[in-house]
This record gives structure tokens, C-alpha cells and sequence, in this order.
């Protein structure tokens, strides 16, 4: 039963996906505003397929020596998320603080190229980019809180009821949760592989929430909340 | 080595440290979202408020809005109402207006019939007494001539064509006073003609007098002339001065005759005319040592419908009409008067 319920907590990163796309193959038609985070979506069910079936059946299936790893799947989903996410959140219709944004891009290109040029190699097969990644949820952070801090100055009163706010919230809890867990990530496969494990489970149970804050966001924009920068 | 040993004391573990952070994050995070929902909340609560209050002001300034129209509709029908009660009151005081106007040139009408009666009668005595007398010396000149008496036949053709230029003489006199008659009751053409305003005067002084003495034989008071020759004739309408100086001469006569009731033989009553040309200006000035104006009413004599008379001798339009008619000759018409002692109207009247 145990092993059923680590199976499916397993597979988390895939299945959870496939409630915000359910909802968008047989639900309304979504405004273009929420297209990032449905490119997104559709990248990352591609992306935590791919991982997940090398991540399981490398062995039993004897894959080639170059797909014995899905470390660099994970560097490349950071990537892509990180460029999804900053795309929505620039394109926001939200005046404020749109330089700063566009310089928060600059710092993450900045970061990967400095990181992987002296310090890490992309395709490192044993361990993911553990920087690259809580580097990314710093950033991604960063834009959640300009988010919110554009809304609490505005004078808008749907903003917690809104799409925007469901992703931005989602995104953030996720960010918020994973930040130590990538920061600590490759440190704790060496010394405790054990706790690695199982504090993936944690990052998968956040994943989980950050699409059903997605989903909950495609939701809103059939309601009559206007889609707005709120 | 002491120091060395306290600082490896503090070290904490990567599991606690992965464990602390992750918690210290969620907490951070809960207690930002937690202030982030409570300040939405309370803005929307604030908007809620907001919209209900504007809604509510929008609902009262619509009622008010409503009540005010409701008002503006009331008194405009009010006012219409009143407009029209006065528009009917105005047409009904025009007509009143223009019945008074006829009312009184009927009455100065009357009165100078009675007096141009009593001036007709004269003449027609005359008349009747010297036809009487012809008719007998017809008679007496045809026994004459039939007795073949031609020197006394010759004396009573003499005296029958003294009569009968005595009857011609005074049905002259008759014809002239009907003529009179006629032009004061011609239709007031407004045209103005050449007119010798002395002799019109004249005219209209006789008349008027004629008038009282008509009703009231007792009547008798010295009138008096002081033509200025020299002003010849004048461009006026005529029948309308003639019916201003009736109206002057009717109310110098009725005051010197209220006058001569109240003191009886002290007194000797005197109405005058006197005509003069100054400047560019001719001046005619109609006096009279009756009754006077009393100081409180001066203002007022020339106000329509004003009369000092008692009910059903005057109208009060008589002054009123003769200012008009002076106006409208671009002249002026004053007064002087001492209370109990004398009154003069001046008319002047530019060349």
C-alpha cells in the first residue's frame, strides 16, 4: 500500500499537472494574458514526463548511458519556468515596477551564465543545479512580492479573487517552500540521502499545490472578476 | 580552543537547517498572505461601503431630484394658471379702460349738448318771434296795398326785410353753433391742421359755459380773454385740444360755481384764458379764482380715474386724457394752484 502511495506521490509532478490542463482541454477558452502559464503547463507535463519515466525505468529498461540521469531535466524545467513566469508577470498590466522586472531577467541570465561558466556544468548527470534552482525561486519570489505589492497600492478590490492572484500565490508558496530544499538539495544527497528523499516529497506536495492554485486560477477567469493586473 | 569548541556547539545540522528554513519561509510567507487577505478584505469592505453610501447618495439626490421636479412642476402650473387669471384680468381692465374712455367723451358729449341747446335756443326765439311779427306785416302790407297806401306798404317792407335779415342774421348764428357741435363730436382724426388756437379757446369757454348756465340758470361768472394775436394759427389736432380745454374750462367753472355755493354774494367769480407766445413756445394758461387744489392731491390730479367730484359727476379721466393729449402734441401741461384761492393751467405747445 505504502509502495502504491509513493508511486503516485512519485508521479506528483505529472499528474498534478494534468488537473490545470483537464480543465483547460474541456473548459472555456482562456484569456491571453494566462498564455505563459498555459505554455508552461504544457512544457512541464513534457519535461516531468520525460524525468520521471528515465527517473524510473532507466534501470529495468536498460536507457543509453546519456538518459541514466534526469538531473539536467530538472535544470532545463527551471529554466523554462523561470522564462514562462517572468513573461506573465512583465506582461501584467501593471505599470508599476516594470523595469525592475525586466532587470530581475538580466540578473537571472546573468547568474546562469556566471554559474555555469566557472561553477557547474548543465548536464552535470549526478545532482541538479541546486544554485540554478534556488535561484530561480529567489526571483520568482521577488516578482510574487512585487505582485503584491503593486496590488495592496492599487485601488482595485478583486484582486484576491482574480487569475492573477491564484498564480501568483500558488507560484509563491511553491517558491517559498522549495527555496531551502534546492538550496540544500545537493548537500543533503551527500550526507543524508535519506532526508533528500523525503524532503522531495515535500517539493512534490508543493508542485501539487501550485497546480491547484493554477487550476483554481483558470476558474476565476470564468467568473465575473475582470482579468486585469489583478 | 575554548572559542573553537563554542562556535562547533552552535553549528546546527543540515536537516535542521533545511527544517528551520523551510518552516521560517512558510511562516514568513502565511503571515505576509495572512496581512495581504486582511487588507484586501478590509478594502473591499471599504469599496462595499463606499458603493452602498454612493448608492445611497445617488438614491436621495435622485428623490430630491424627483421632489424638486415634482415642485418646479406644481408652480409652473401655478404660474401658468396665474399668468392666464392675469392675462384675463388685463384684457378685462383694457376693456374697462376703453369703456371709460367712451364713458367720459360720452358725458363731455352730454354736457355740451345742454350747453350748445341752451345756445341754439337763443337764436330760435329769434327766430320764431321775428317770423311771428313778419307774418303780421305780410298781412299789414298786402290790407296796404289794397288800399293802395304805397308809402305805408313801403314801410312795413322796410321793417319786414329788417326781420328777416334779423332771422338770417340769427339762423347764422344757429348754423354756427351746430357746426360747433358738430366739429367737438367729429371723429378724432389725430391729423393735425392749421388751427387759430384763440378762437378755439373761445369757442370752448362759450360752451362750456353755456353748459352750466344751461342747468343752472343762477349761474353767472365774469369770463374773461386775453388773446395774444400775434400767434395766428398752429399745427394741432383740434379736436382733441378743443376737448382739453373743455375739460380746463368745465373744472374752472364747476370750482368757481362749488365756490359761489359755499360764500354766496361775497364772492365774485372770475374764469379766465389768456394766450401768449414765448420763445418758440405758445402758451395758453387757464385760471380761475374758484375752490384751488388742496397741497395732498396735486400729485394726483393728473393720475387716471382721480376726481375730487362726488359719484356720477366725473369720471376722472378728464385731466388724465388732456396730459396725454399734450404729450402726444410734444407740449406740456403744468398747474399752480393755492388752496381755496386759485388755480391755473398752463398748456404750452411748441410752434
Amino acid at each position: 500500500m505504502s509502495k502504491i502511495l509513493e508511486l503516485i506521490f512519485d508521479w506528483s509532478e505529472v499528474w498534478a499537472l494534468l488537473i490545470p490542463l483537464l480543465f483547460l482541454i474541456f473548459g472555456h477558452k482562456q484569456p491571453a494574458l494566462l498564455k505563459p502559464v498555459i505554455i508552461y503547463l504544457w512544457l512541464a507535463l513534457l519535461l516531468n514526463l520525460f524525468g520521471d519515466i528515465i527517473g524510473d525505468f532507466k534501470r529495468p529498461y536498460h536507457f543509453p548511458q546519456w538518459l541514466q540521469s534526469n538531473n539536467p531535466i530538472y535544470n532545463i524545467h527551471s529554466v523554462v519556468r523561470f522564462a514562462c513566469f517572468s513573461y506573465f508577470f512583465i506582461s501584467l498590466p501593471q505599470p508599476q515596477f516594470k523595469t525592475f522586472k525586466k532587470i530581475i531577467v538580466l540578473v537571472f541570465l546573468l547568474y546562469f551564465i556566471i554559474d555555469f561558466t566557472f561553477f557547474e556544468h548543465f548536464f552535470y548527470f549526478y545532482h541538479l543545479s541546486g544554485n540554478l534552482l534556488s535561484a530561480e525561486a529567489y526571483l520568482l519570489l521577488i516578482y510574487g512580492m512585487l505582485y503584491y505589492l503593486t496590488v495592496l497600492n492599487d485601488d482595485y478590490d478583486t484582486a484576491f479573487k482574480g487569475p492573477v492572484f491564484w498564480i501568483a500565490t500558488g507560484l509563491c508558496i511553491y517558491v517559498v517552500i522549495n527555496f531551502f530544499v534546492f538550496l540544500f538539495y545537493v548537500p543533503m544527497i551527500t550526507q543524508n540521502f535519506k532526508l533528500a528523499l523525503d524532503i522531495w516529497n515535500v517539493h512534490n506536495a508543493a508542485y501539487i499545490i501550485l497546480c491547484v492554485f493554477i487550476t483554481r486560477a483558470l476558474y476565476a477567469t470564468t467568473r465575473k472578476y475582470p482579468i486585469t493586473g489583478n | 580552543m575554548q572559542l573553537l569548541e563554542n562556535i562547533q556547539l552552535l553549528e546546527i545540522s543540515l536537516e535542521s537547517r533545511v527544517i528551520f528554513g523551510i518552516s521560517g519561509m512558510v511562516l514568513l510567507f502565511t503571515g505576509f498572505l495572512t496581512v495581504f487577505v486582511v487588507s484586501q478584505r478590509k478594502k473591499l469592505q471599504y469599496h462595499k461601503d463606499l458603493h452602498a453610501l454612493h448608492e445611497e447618495h445617488e438614491q436621495y439626490l435622485m428623490q430630491q431630484n424627483m421632489l424638486l421636479e415634482q415642485r418646479v412642476e406644481e408652480r409652473t402650473t401655478e404660474l401658468v394658471f396665474q399668468k392666464n387669471e392675469l392675462q384675463k384680468s388685463l384684457h378685462e381692465l383694457n376693456r374697462a379702460q376703453v369703456q371709460l374712455i367712451q364713458k367720459e367723451k360720452m358725458a363731455s358729449l352730454g354736457e355740451l349738448t345742454a350747453g350748445i341747446a341752451h345756445e341754439i335756443q337763443n337764436p330760435l326765439n329769434f327766430v320764431n318771434n321775428f317770423s311771428d311779427v313778419t307774418i303780421e306785416l305780410v298781412d299789414e302790407l298786402f290790407e296796404n296795398l289794397k288800399n293802395n297806401d304805397r308809402k305805408e306798404a313801403t314801410a312795413v317792407a322796410d321793417d319786414i326785410k329788417q326781420n328777416l335779415a334779423k332771422i338770417n342774421q340769427h339762423g347764422r348764428r344757429a348754423d354756427s353753433i351746430v357746426k360747433g357741435m358738430l366739429e367737438h363730436s367729429k371723429v378724432d382724426t389725430g391729423k393735425k391742421e392749421p388751427t387759430n388756437i384763440n378762437k378755439l379757446a373761445a369757442e370752448s369757454m362759450r360752451l362750456s359755459y353755456s353748459n352750466f348756465f344751461a342747468k343752472d340758470s343762477t349761474f353767472s361768472t365774469s369770463c374773461e380773454t386775453f388773446f395774444d394775436n400775434s400767434i395766428g394759427e398752429i399745427d394741432v389736432v383740434p379736436q382733441a385740444i378743443k376737448r382739453v380745454f373743455f375739460n380746463l374750462f368745465n373744472n374752472a367753472f364747476y370750482s368757481v360755481k362749488e365756490k359761489r355755493d359755499r360764500l354766496a354774494a361775497t364772492y365774485k367769480p372770475v374764469v379766465s384764458v389768456t394766450t401768449k407766445k414765448e420763445n418758440n413756445n405758445i402758451l395758453i394758461i387757464v385760471s380761475d379764482n374758484g375752490t384751488g387744489i388742496p397741497p395732498k392731491i396735486f400729485q394726483k390730479i393728473f393720475q387716471p380715474f382721480f376726481t375730487t367730484k362726488p359719484p356720477g359727476e366725473g369720471t376722472g379721466l378728464g385731466l388724465s386724457l388732456s396730459y396725454d393729449i399734450i404729450k402726444a402734441h410734444e407740449g406740456e401741461i403744468s398747474v399752480e394752484s393755492v388752496e381755496g384761492e386759485r388755480t391755473a393751467f398752463t398748456i404750452t405747445l411748441p410752434v
